[in-house]
């Protein structure tokens, strides 16, 4: 097709660019489900924030002071009732959403860097490079992280650095992948082939193609979010990811666990607030990407 | 076909030589592992000793040579607990986690390929939705959280199943085939729904874009019974994608077994890697990262290959 003809037809990519930003906006607030999970994000990040303050001045709740009888029932002063230790349930899921809502921005921080430095690397450079970090990729995606990161984080010791860096560095490869076709597909554009004519550095096209992938990074990184907090739960369960006395949502669970039959709701709210948090970031991940990417939308 | 096999298996070579590296880097550059050895527990004047009777004050290029090839003859040293090879202790555990990621993997399917079907046949049904629903669902439930509700309710509550473990201890049963499988439900059901909500939308977009082909089109011109089309050529095309799939969810499969297992109490390798890493038994976690990481590997080749022979369009001297 000659240049005059494709700049006849009004090209979809560059019409998706051009729609201000207020469209966007429109188009993420018309997905209900997006606006609920944003609403409640915005909550459960205030909770985790401000909620210990609160608990602990208007109730005097601390997530690791021993106040109350081993597995004591809800009354006025613990909401929640009391852990079998003794902590009140309460002030310790808030401090635990602290920690997971922690860690899932953290690690959605790291994988993110590393699937851009990757991603746009393959994706700037195309041919050999390309395919050589893929396979790269390809492999990694392929063995059972898992494994390696129960190994990682007995080799390292657990901790909560420890715990962010090693889901960071298991699970980059996915935030790549989509970040290198993204890339790809910039990289054929118009603006940026009058970019290389004009004599724009290499360092000069990246940055336009860095401004241009933005979007799909932005989804990446929410989606990547919902996976590090799993994943957090995951190890914390296993008792290998955030260490006691430090709250989190996972190891809570796992201390439940051996009270199944005499207190069984130890082990709902802890997982309860798991599904609700990540179901949450998977709708406003969904809606964003709905919002700045509609031809990724439903794949 | 021998040409598209030469090329696929030379392939191999790197990804197993990345995994080799990986692993070996693992224990061998991260602090406090030195080799699966606690150096610290022979006192600080004994370990130049300790070093070098263990080899460890070697170069690490002859260091990993010298794993690779006891690697490579499935050598993964003894057991520190009990002394017991760690191959041996791998393959005792093996059958185990191959029943329950089996049973998973096979729920799965059976579920995802209908439930596919019939929400790509009937687009914005309430099938369609409550599938859409359900995959957000699959995404957010953590396991093993799914696993500690489904025995509350299920074990605790309703008595049906029983809590842990793979046989009953210590009672007479009158079928061990028919006591292994009752408790096989609750785990196999719970590692098989976490896959099936991927597996499902997979299905339901390789149905779609196979429903629109000319090959239906014409299937239909000819007067062949709807469910003949669907059966006969639409189905079977569709679920090609899915063989490279399920390769793909090796790696997820054996992961949501290390979790699965270690609430279900079930003696497989994910367990026995879980109790390896609280212990600190070196030797058992290595292997079973090589062991895993090559079985996966070999998982995903025999994926490519059956999809290269069952799909002619694959060009296969390509």
């Amino acid at each position: 097709m000659s240049t005059l003809a494709t700049l006849d037809k009004p090209n979809p990519l560059l019409e998706r660019n051009a729609a201000p930003r207020r469209w966007r906006l429109r188009r993420f607030l018309s997905n209900w489900l997006s606006v609920i999970g944003l609403v409640l994000l915005v909550f459960l990040i205030l909770a985790a924030a401000f909620g210990p303050a609160i608990a602990k001045s208007w109730l005097g709740l601390e997530p690791n002071a021993l106040r109350c009888m081993s597995l004591e029932p809800p009354s006025r002063s613990h909401p929640l009732g009391c852990d079998p230790l003794g902590r009140d349930i309460l002030a310790r899921l808030l401090a635990g959403g602290r920690v997971s809502l922690a860690v899932g921005v953290l690690v959605a921080a790291c994988t993110t860097v590393l699937g851009l430095l990757v991603g746009l690397t393959s994706g700037f450079f195309g041919g050999i490079v390309d395919s050589t970090l893929m396979r790269f990729t390809d492999t990694l995606l392929a063995m059972p992280t898992f494994f390696i990161v129960l190994a990682a984080a007995a080799f390292l010791g657990p901790s909560l650095f420890n715990t962010i860096l090693i889901i960071g560095f298991t699970q980059w490869m996915v935030s790549a992948r989509l970040i290198r076709s993204e890339c790809l597909a910039v990289r054929e554009r118009e603006f940026i082939i009058a970019a290389r004519v004009s004599g724009q550095t290499s360092f000069g096209i990246m940055r336009h193609i860095l401004l241009n992938v933005i979007s799909i990074v932005v989804v990446v990184a929410t989606l990547a979010v919902a996976t590090g907090i799993l994943t957090e739960s995951a190890l914390s369960y296993l008792g290998l990811g955030i260490q006691p006395p430090q709250s989190s949502w996972g190891s809570m669970l796992g201390g439940a666990q051996g009270y199944i039959f005499t207190a069984p709701m130890q082990g709902v709210y802890p997982g309860l607030l798991i599904v609700i948090t990540v179901l949450t970031v998977n709708f406003v991940g969904e809606g964003l990407r709905e919002a700045l990417d509609p031809r990724l939308a439903g794949r | 076909m021998n040409q598209y096999l030469a090329k696929r298996a030379v392939l191999l070579v790197p990804q197993l030589l990345i995994l080799f590296v990986v692993s070996f880097g693992l224990v061998h550059l991260t602090p406090g592992a030195t080799g699966g050895v606690d150096l610290n527990a022979a006192g600080s004047e004994n370990i130049a000793e300790m070093r070098a009777r263990l080899g460890l004050d070697r170069p690490l290029p002859v260091q990993f040579g010298d794993w690779l090839w006891h690697t490579v003859r499935l050598d993964f040293g003894d057991s520190f607990l009990d002394g017991k090879p760690v191959r041996d202790k791998i393959l005792d555990r093996l059958p185990a986690t191959m029943l329950l990621t089996g049973s998973a993997l096979i729920l799965s399917l059976a579920l995802a390929i209908p439930l596919g079907v019939i929400s790509s046949l009937k687009r914005n049904s309430a099938v369609d939705y409550g599938l859409t629903v359900f995959a957000f669902l699959g995404v957010s439930v953590p396991a093993f959280w799914a696993g500690i509700v489904a025995i509350i309710i299920f074990s605790v509550q309703l008595g049906w199943f029983p809590v842990q473990g793979m046989e009953t201890v210590g009672r007479h049963v009158d079928s061990r085939t028919l006591d292994i499988l009752r408790h096989l439900v609750l785990p196999a059901t719970v590692l098989g729904l976490e896959g099936t909500a991927a597996l499902t939308r997979l299905v339901r977009s390789s149905m779609s874009d196979v429903l629109v082909e000319d090959y239906v089109r014409t299937a239909r011109a000819k007067g062949l019974a709807e469910h003949a089309v669907l059966m006969r050529h639409a189905l079977k095309n569709a679920l090609l994608p899915l063989v490279t799939l399920v390769g793909l969810r090796l790696p997820t499969l054996i992961g949501g077994a290390v979790v699965i297992e270690t609430i279900f109490a079930w003696p497989g390798i994910g367990r026995l890697g879980w109790e390896a890493v609280l212990q600190r038994d070196y030797p058992i976690v290595m292997g079973l990262v090589v062991f895993t990481g090559v079985l996966t590997i070999l998982g995903n080749l025999l994926a490519d290959l059956t999809y290269a022979a069952i799909d002619p369009r694959i060009k296969l001297d390509g």
